[in-house]
Order: structure tokens, then sequence, then C-alpha cells
């Protein structure tokens, strides 16, 4: 019998691990429509990895971070994507193809880490499932988001924290994936130290002190380059950038302040700046729990959600609701820890100018599905008419899952193709493909970073960039020229050379040769040759 | 206890109110005069007989029980800024009493009773619109008390509570209009949440039966039709076009499918951006730290309430739904009700449309002050937090009213038509030395002048029909032209903004607002 059961549980949870892989899988390469400038700029220099075990820029597996458009992004998703790119070679889908397959390793983590916190199968079960067709997650796991990843190898992380309770071994191996999360996104450097503190205060007497010392060593070593280099662009570039401090006026606000008050002691100690941060930060953090955000619109940014849906589903709402009446009111071990894991997730972003922001918060993701499970299972051992209830839930579920995918699939590619930048690849295909010897090419920055598309799809030799790259001219590390490419529309062409222009604009006296649109029918770029 | 509750927020309330906001608003000011007229003569300006359901005022057809209230404040008072918000400063401080029986009925606990009206002698923006003569005030204190009297109705079934209860919801509505929508729902759901007994359908007939009569002078109103079309008119989701184009659009994309055609449907999106709308309101922005973005709505320093108060709303919340989830859910049933009237329209969120929600919000408050009040006896550790908890407020509230005393008359003051008071002061005192005197219509100016030039109601009694008046005996409105007024009969008066004359005319006096910045000037004709 009992073996019986467990054979139902691992045909059902690879029934729910093949669906998550379809839902990740099918089209990835052009559903989200086109590659992001960050997507690409990944695989460029993972392609360069692969070919010289060098970055475009010419350093030498750089550890902590590349330097890309200057905006150092963290280094794992580069090894990852390049060890993707051995295999399948320098595609668009193997770019995709390692954020893809953590979003398919999270959904079967979840299951095992629900188990471990005490939660039943079914509630488990429930969870995986969830996860697996949460609008948040399906849409951070299929585009290349460094956070993806970050979140499953944290996943990957508590789960051999809590194994550890009962074979304290698994503590080095805690220790190996929570530092590597770190290496992954920004974001975990903060989260999986705090998230790893809050689970093991919650059952401190479960760990044996011996592999708790151990394990922090472990990951003491091994985020030990982070921590050298805490002060370097490499770590700090995105803290600067990103830091909402930068835009805040609680400086001037204070000074008016303690100006008006003759700036007495009592004044300066009242009308201190640092209030006034506090105050921001936690604004910024109450914000990633705003309803509206989560189960309605989701935020501002067009690649991070589908519009009229939140980053998670309608009905959440209410299951969340349950899960919260359920932790208020029923014993169920396992459920601090889980409000430990939402109430962390968002202390990253909160120190940002952008709130709320589903990406940075993404580490909440799986927290809210078993949360959403578990607060089903609350609403439906409750109440009577058991088999309406369930049908009546599934029905919603499956519903809205549904509408969720014509949405993402049928009219999102459509929407939201200018913010993916869609165009570069066909312009860039059609440049490469009639281009003659010698002849100038100039490019419009109206859309970013064109420099990088010319190099993933022109499928430029790394090699030769990275010897030109001391001489030729930057904004910041944006390449603004290689080859016969030149990344500025001046006013003043070669005669005879090609100008790739944004939208209608045109220019003076040139001959139109090919126009690029968008798939709604506005034009994203037309050619021209120079007179 | 209570009692010192009760003066505290009648301090709060009515402390500087004459200057702080600076200045009345328009509306504020229209309900003067028309309070004024009503005090003098018996008639409003438009010479209507006082008795009636709508006051076409300056053709936004008021509701009358404010403008009665004022016309005993400004009656006995005079036509001052503190005689047309007094009602507003007493129906504040009658809701304080009103939140201790709410509290004490839901609750089943004096002390919570009292929580409850301490937390709303306190809350912020319960004080700011205590502090405006805002209709919506007075209405909410009648929704209170109407809750009081309707849940006890249904607790103890005695017919008179519901009659009462009955009454005071007419008086809400015709305080303010938008609540004839809020009543018949939070009526329901007192019936729905409460204990269920035979005497109670006598009683829901009863209220019914009040409560339509009591309606009839309203829809029998010559300007009811008048006035239905002016609110329907603003931008709000059911006349707006955006949902229709972005059905359509998806729909052409599905190829108009059966489904597209369903699940596409405006409505869905309708219904979509009235839940939004909704749950606009629960912004923590909103909620704690700026408030609505409109400066008469919110002083900006806090939002529906203090950050410091977060802690005791969220314990609130928290161990309201876990010890009694039925009144939590009548609460929460309350909370989203009383957002309706706000979030049809399209300027969202809106604090005095949704004011009425100030109730749930402070019972919530006040279940989490009461919670707290029994950690205290719970041991050291608890009793630290709580008193951190205590002084953190009681630190942040003293900021907030230092900030609203120091700087938000200041900030605000072109939000409340700053230096229109004054103008009205002047043109009282140059009335009688010209035989023109040309003003700039403003933004409803006229109303300023009337109010604080304390000019007789009979000038603009027998122009019945007229809501924005050109000429008002010797005035007339309109935008200063230079060289067609400089003909004009020599003993006149110009009155503009200091560019609307050339270099080098003779400036007669210059009008200041309460900061000191010059709003208006006069030019003298036989004196250039």
């Amino acid at each position: 019998m009992a073996r019986k059961s467990n054979l139902i549980e691992i045909l059902a949870i690879t029934a729910i691990v093949f669906l998550a892989s379809v839902v990740r899988l099918v089209r990835l390469d052009t559903l989200p429509p086109s590659l992001y400038w960050e997507e690409v700029a990944l695989g460029y220099d993972a392609y360069s990895i692969v070919e010289t075990g060098k970055d475009y820029h010419g350093n030498p597996y750089p550890l902590v971070a590349f330097p890309s458009f200057g905006d150092y992004k963290p280094s794992l998703y580069f090894y990852i994507t390049a060890i993707s790119m051995a295999i399948l070679g320098p595609t668009d889908y193997a770019i995709r193809l390692p954020s893809a397959l953590a979003g398919i390793i999270a959904v079967g983590l979840l299951y095992l880490i629900s188990k471990k916190l005490g939660f039943s199968k079914k509630v488990s079960m429930l969870a995986s499932f969830i996860l697996s067709i949460m609008p948040m997650a399906i849409q951070f796991s299929r585009a290349a988001f460094e956070v993806n990843v970050a979140v499953t190898l944290m996943m990957a992380g508590i789960m051999c924290l809590l194994a550890s309770q009962k074979k304290p071994s698994f503590m080095i191996a805690a220790a190996v994936f929570l530092s590597l999360s770190m290496y992954a996104y920004h974001g975990l450097r903060v989260i999986a130290p705090l998230l790893t503190l809050g689970f093991y205060v919650i059952s401190y007497a479960k760990y044996s002190i011996k592999y708790v010392v151990i394990g922090f060593i472990c990951a003491f070593i091994l985020i030990l380059p982070i921590l050298k280099n805490v002060t370097d662009i490499q770590v700090n570039q995105r803290f600067s950038e990103t830091s909402f401090i930068s835009v805040s006026t609680a400086v001037q606000e204070t000074n008016a302040l303690r100006e008006y008050f003759g700036n007495s002691l009592l004044s300066r100690v009242v009308f201190h700046r640092y209030w006034w941060w506090t105050g921001e930060a936690i604004a910024n953090y109450m914000k990633n729990f705003s309803p509206n955000f989560l189960f309605m619109i989701g935020d501002e940014n067009p690649r991070h959600g589908v519009k009229d849906f939140g980053p998670l589903y309608h009905w959440q709402a209410l299951a969340l609701l349950a899960g919260l009446y359920g932790m208020l009111t029923i014993k169920q071990k396992g459920v601090l820890s889980l409000f430990v894991w939402i109430l962390v997730s968002p202390l990253a972003t909160m120190m940002t100018k952008t709130n709320p922001h589903t990406l940075r918060m993404l580490a909440i993701a799986p927290a809210f599905a078993l949360l959403s499970a578990w607060g089903l299972s609350v609403v439906i051992e409750r109440v009577a008419y058991k088999k309406w209830l369930i049908g009546g839930i599934a029905l919603i579920i499956v519903a809205e899952a549904c509408m969720f995918g014509h949405a993402y699939a049928i009219h999102y590619p459509t929407e939201s193709a200018p913010d993916w930048q869609y165009g570069y690849r066909q312009a860039i295909d059609y440049v490469e493909k009639n281009k003659k010897p010698n002849q100038k090419i100039y490019m419009t920055r109206d859309y970013g970073r064109p420099s990088i598309y010319a190099l993933w799809y022109g499928k430029y030799e790394p090699k030769s960039i990275q010897d030109s790259d001391p001489s030729v001219k930057k904004d910041q590390q944006e390449l603004l020229e290689f080859g016969q490419y030149a990344f500025a529309l001046t006013g003043e062409y070669e005669s005879g050379s090609l100008v790739v222009t944004a939208g209608e604009k045109g220019i003076n006296g040139g001959k139109k040769i090919e126009t690029i649109t968008f798939p709604n029918g506005q034009v994203a770029f037309e050619i021209y040759e120079a007179p | 206890m209570l009692a010192s509750t009760i003066v505290l927020g009648f301090v709060l309330r009515l402390i500087f109110v004459g200057t702080n906001p600076p200045s009345l608003y328009w509306d504020e000011a229209s309900i003067g005069y028309e309070a004024y007229s009503v005090s003098q003569t018996g008639m409003d300006m438009h010479g209507n007989h006082f008795l009636q359901a709508i006051f076409p005022a300056y053709g936004d057809y008021k509701a009358p029980v404010y403008i009665w209230l004022a016309s005993l404040s400004v009656g006995l008072f005079g036509p001052t800024n503190l005689a047309v918000r007094l009602p507003s400063v007493v129906a504040g401080t009658l809701a304080i009493i009103g939140m201790y029986y709410l509290a004490n009925v839901l609750f089943k606990s004096k002390k919570s009773g009292l929580y409850a009206s301490v937390v709303f002698a306190l809350l912020p923006s319960a004080v700011h619109f205590s502090r405006v003569g805002f209709e919506a005030n007075v209405a909410l204190t009648c929704i209170i008390w109407s809750l009081v009297a309707l849940i006890k109705g249904f607790d103890i079934p005695k017919k008179y509570y519901f009659a009462l209860a009955s009454m005071l919801s007419l008086i809400a509505i015709y305080a303010y209009f938008s609540a004839r929508i809020v009543i018949p729902l939070m009526v329901a759901s007192t019936w729905v949440f409460s204990r269920k007994n035979k005497a109670v359908n006598l009683g829901v007939s009863i209220f019914a039966l009040i409560f339509i009569l009591g309606l009839i002078p309203l829809y029998r109103s010559p300007y009811f039709d008048a006035a239905n079309t002016l609110r329907l008119s603003t931008d709000n989701i059911t006349n707006n076009t955006t949902d229709i184009i972005k059905s359509n659009n998806l729909k052409a994309v599905d190829r108009n499918s059966l489904a597209s055609r369903l699940f596409h449907h405006r409505y869905v999106y309708m219904g979509e951006e009235l839940i939004g709308n909704m749950l606009a309101h629960f912004e923590p922005d909103y909620l704690f730290f700026t408030g609505d973005p409109n400066e008469r709505h919110s002083t900006g320093y806090a939002g529906i309430m203090l950050i410091s108060m977060a802690p005791l709303f969220f314990m609130g919340l928290a161990f309201c739904l876990k010890e009694k989830p039925r009144t939590w859910f009548f609460i929460m049933s309350l909370w989203l009700f009383f957002l309706v009237p706000a979030s049809v329209p399209r300027t969202i969120p809106h604090a005095l449309r949704s004011l009425n929600s100030l109730i749930p919000i402070a019972l919530v408050v006040s279940y989490g002050a009461f919670k707290m009040d029994n950690l205290l006896r719970q041991g050291k550790i608890k009793r630290i937090v709580v008193v951190v908890c205590v002084v953190l407020i009681g630190i942040q509230y003293a900021v907030y009213g230092l900030l609203v005393g120091t700087f938000y008359a200041k900030k605000s003051a072109a939000a409340w038509q700053d230096g229109y008071p004054q103008l009205g002061t002047y043109v009282a005192t140059q009335y009688n030395n010209y035989d023109y005197i040309n003003i700039p219509p403003g933004d409803r100016l006229f109303l300023y002048i009337l109010f604080y030039g304390q000019f007789s109601p009979s000038l603009t009694q027998h122009q019945s029909d007229v809501f924005a008046p050109v000429k008002i005996g010797k005035m007339t409105f309109k935008p200063v032209v230079w060289k067609d007024d400089v003909q004009g009969p020599s003993s006149s008066l110009i009155i503009g903004a200091k560019n609307d004359f050339p270099e080098g005319v003779k400036i007669k006096d210059e009008i200041m607002d309460s900061e000191g910045q010059v709003q208006f000037v006069s030019v003298d004709l036989q004196n250039l």
C-alpha cells in the first residue's frame, strides 16, 4: 500500500515537472518575441568565454562580475550559459535555457522543501503545481534572467539546510548553493544570508553546532571574493546605481526643517535624515505587498509581466488570505519559516529607487505558491460540500491559467515587442547579408546598446573584438564602434554607406532599401543607403 | 477618560481652524455664502426658500444639511472661516463619541470603545477632515451613529433603533449625496453579519419605509436631474472609452471568436478597473505616508494614519481575524463598500469620497491598541515593546503636529485659493467709492467677494438661474482687457493680476495673500 502511494506521488510530481517543462521550454527563443539587451550581453560574453576564455573586453575568466556595458553583471549566469552554449552552440535558445531549466528545477525543489518544512504531500504537490503555472515564475523562466537561477540556487541551499537537520553533512552543500546564489544575482547577497539566519533561528536546536560552524566557514571562503571586492566597482556599482538615496529629497527637507527650528540640538536629532531614509525604506518595502501590484497590474516594466496580470493570479489574493487566516488560527509546522521567507524577500529591493519590483523580489515566488496551496487546503478542510468546492477551485485555477497563457502567447508578443528590443535581430541579419566589404555601417542608438546585437547576430569573432577593445570609442563599457560599424547617427555619412535609422525619421537624400516593422506593423527600423 | 478624549479631540479640531488650512476652498466659500444668505433672508443666494433638498449654489447642486448647520453658526459668529468650518469641527467631535459606542457594540467591551474613541480623536485624517467645511464629514458622523443604532437594532430587536438608524442615514444623505450608494450596502452587510432573529424583518421594513419616504423630497427636487447629470459627467470608469477600445483591439487580434468576446468583454476590464481603483486605497503610501495627493485632502505629512501606527493596524487586523472572524469580515465588507463611491470616478485614491472608510480603519487600529493593552500585562519584554511603540507614536505625532502647524498652510496656500478672501474684504471697502468695479473671474472668485465682502444676498437672489454671474451689483466679473477697460467710465476700479496692466500705470493698491505675495492689484481710472 505504501509503495503504491509512493508510486502515485512520483508519477504526480513527474507530471507536474513535465507540465512546468512544457510551459517553460516551448518556443523559448521566440516567446518573449526577441532578446533584451541584457540577454544578448550575457550571450555574447558567454560565447566569448567558450571561444577564448576571456570576456569580450579581454578579461580572462572574471570571477565576481563581468564588466559588460559597465554595469558589472554577476558572473555565474555567464558561465552556466557558456556550458549550454558549448552543448547547443551559439543560439538564442542556449542563452535562455539556463533560466528555463532553473525554473523547472525550482518546481521540483519546492515540493521537497515543502515536505521538509512539514507540509503534507498533497499541499506540497499543490504548491509545486501552483509554482509551475504562476505568472511571475513563468515570466522570469522564459527569458535569461539571472535572478531566476539565483533563486533556484537559494532554494537548493534551503533544501540542503533543512535536510541537514537529519543529516548534518548536508550543511556543506547548503553553504555551497547559498554562496553560489550570491554569484548569480546582487539581491541574493542580502536575501540569502538573512533567510538562512531566519531559518536557523526558527529551529536552531535541530542543527548540529559543529556543522553550522563548518558550513559557515565554507560559505565564508566561497564568498570571500565578493567580500574582498565589496568596496570595488565590481560589487558596489550596482548599489550606487540603483539606491533610492540618490533620488531622495530627505537631505534638503531635513536641512530646511533644522534651519527653521534654529539648528538646535533637538531639531538636529528629530529632523535627522536617517529618520527620513528609514521612512522611505519602509514605504518602499511595503509597496511590494500592495494588493494592486500583486494581483492586478504588476510593476511598470513590461518585461516583468503581462498586462492585466500581476505577478500572482487574481485568485491567489483569496488563497493567500486563507493562508494568513490559517497562520493565525492553526498550528502547522513550517508556517513560521514560510512567513519569514515572505518577509525577507523584498528586503533587497527596498533599498532601490524602483518599488514595487517583481524581478528583485522573485525569491518570494515559491513562498507565495506554498502559502497559496496551504491556504486552499485550509479552506477545503473547513468547508462542507468538499467535492463541489474542489471542483470550483480547480475550475477557477485552470480557467485563469488558460487566460494567462492566452494573453502571454497571443497578445503579449505584439504588445511588448518594443520593450524586448524587437527588430535588432532582423536589422542586423539584413545588414550582415547585404553589406559590402569596406562599406561603412551607421546604426542608431535610439533603442539603446546596438553594438551588442551586431556582435551577437553578426557572430563576430570575440578574439578580434578583444584585440580592438582598448582603442575603440566607448560609452562606459558599451562599444560605440567596431569593424565596419559605427553606432551614432551624426548626419554626415560616407557616400554609399548603410544607415540604420529608428522609426520613420529617415535621412537626407538617402535611398530607403529596407523597412523592419514591429509585430503590430509600426516601423522599428529603416535602412538607407547614404547619398 | 472618555470626556478627556472628547475634549482633546475637540481642541485638535478647533485650534487655529480659521487660519490653518489658510483659507476657504470655493466649496466652503459657496457654503458660507449660502449660509449667510439663509441666515440673513431665509432664502439661498438664488432666492429659493431655504427648505429645499438641493441647493443649486454655483451650479454644483449642494446638499442642504451642511448649509443649514452653517447658517446657524454664520448667524451667530458672522461670515468667518471659523463659522463655516464649525459644523465640521462639531461633527468630528460627535464622531469621537460615536466611535466609542460603535466599538463598544461591535467588540462588546467598554475598553475597546475607549480605544476606538482615542484613535479616532487622534487619527491624522479624521482631524484634518474635521478642520475643513467638508460636507462628507457631517455625513461620516451620521453614518457612525446610524451604524451604532443599526447594530443595536439587530442585536436587541427594538423598532425604534431601526427608526433612529434610518433617520440618521437620511441626514447623512442630505449632508452628502453619495451616501445613498453606501447606506443600502451598509445595511445589507450589517444584516448578513448579524445574529438572525425574527423581529429583525420588521425592523428592516421600518428602516426601508422611513428611508424611502425620506428620499422623496430629493427625487422630486427640480434640480435632481441636473445634479445627477453633473455627477455622472466626471471622468469615471463607465463613461470613458479606454476600456471599450482596449476590448475591441484585443478581440480583433483574436478574430472576434466567441471566447474572446466573452473574456475580452469591456465589462471584464471595467470590473478590473473598479477593483483596482478600490485597491488603490490600500496602497502603503496612501495609508501610512503621504495620503491623497490632493493637498486639500491630506497634509502630505501622513497618510490616513502615521507609519508608527502601522504596528497597531496590523496587530488589529491579525488579532481581529483570529479572535472575531465574523466581526473582521463585517469590518472589511464595510471598508470595501465605503470605497465604492471613490472607486467609480477616475481620480484615485480619493480620501474625501472614501471618507467613511475611516470607520473601519479606526476600528482596526483601535483593536490593535486594545490588544497591545493586553500585552502590557504579559511580562517585561512585551511591556518594553509596547512602551517603545507608544513612545514612537507620540514622537511622530508631535513632529506631525509641528509640521502641520508650521508648514502645511504655507505649502498648500495655492490649493486653498489664498488671496481671494483678502480681495473680498478689499472690494467691500472700495464698493461705495466707485460706479463700476472690474474683477477677473478667477476660480469662482465671485463667491469669495460675496462672502468676505458680506454683500447682501439681494444682489444675486433675482438671478435665480445664473450660476456663474458676470454682473453682481456694480461688479463685473471678466478678465482685464486694458485697452478697452481704460475707455470705461471714469469712476471705475479695475482689478487684475499685475501683468494685466501695462508698465507705468499707477497702481492704487496691492492685495496680498497671507504669505505676503501680491496676488491682485487695483487701478483707479480717475487717478492714472
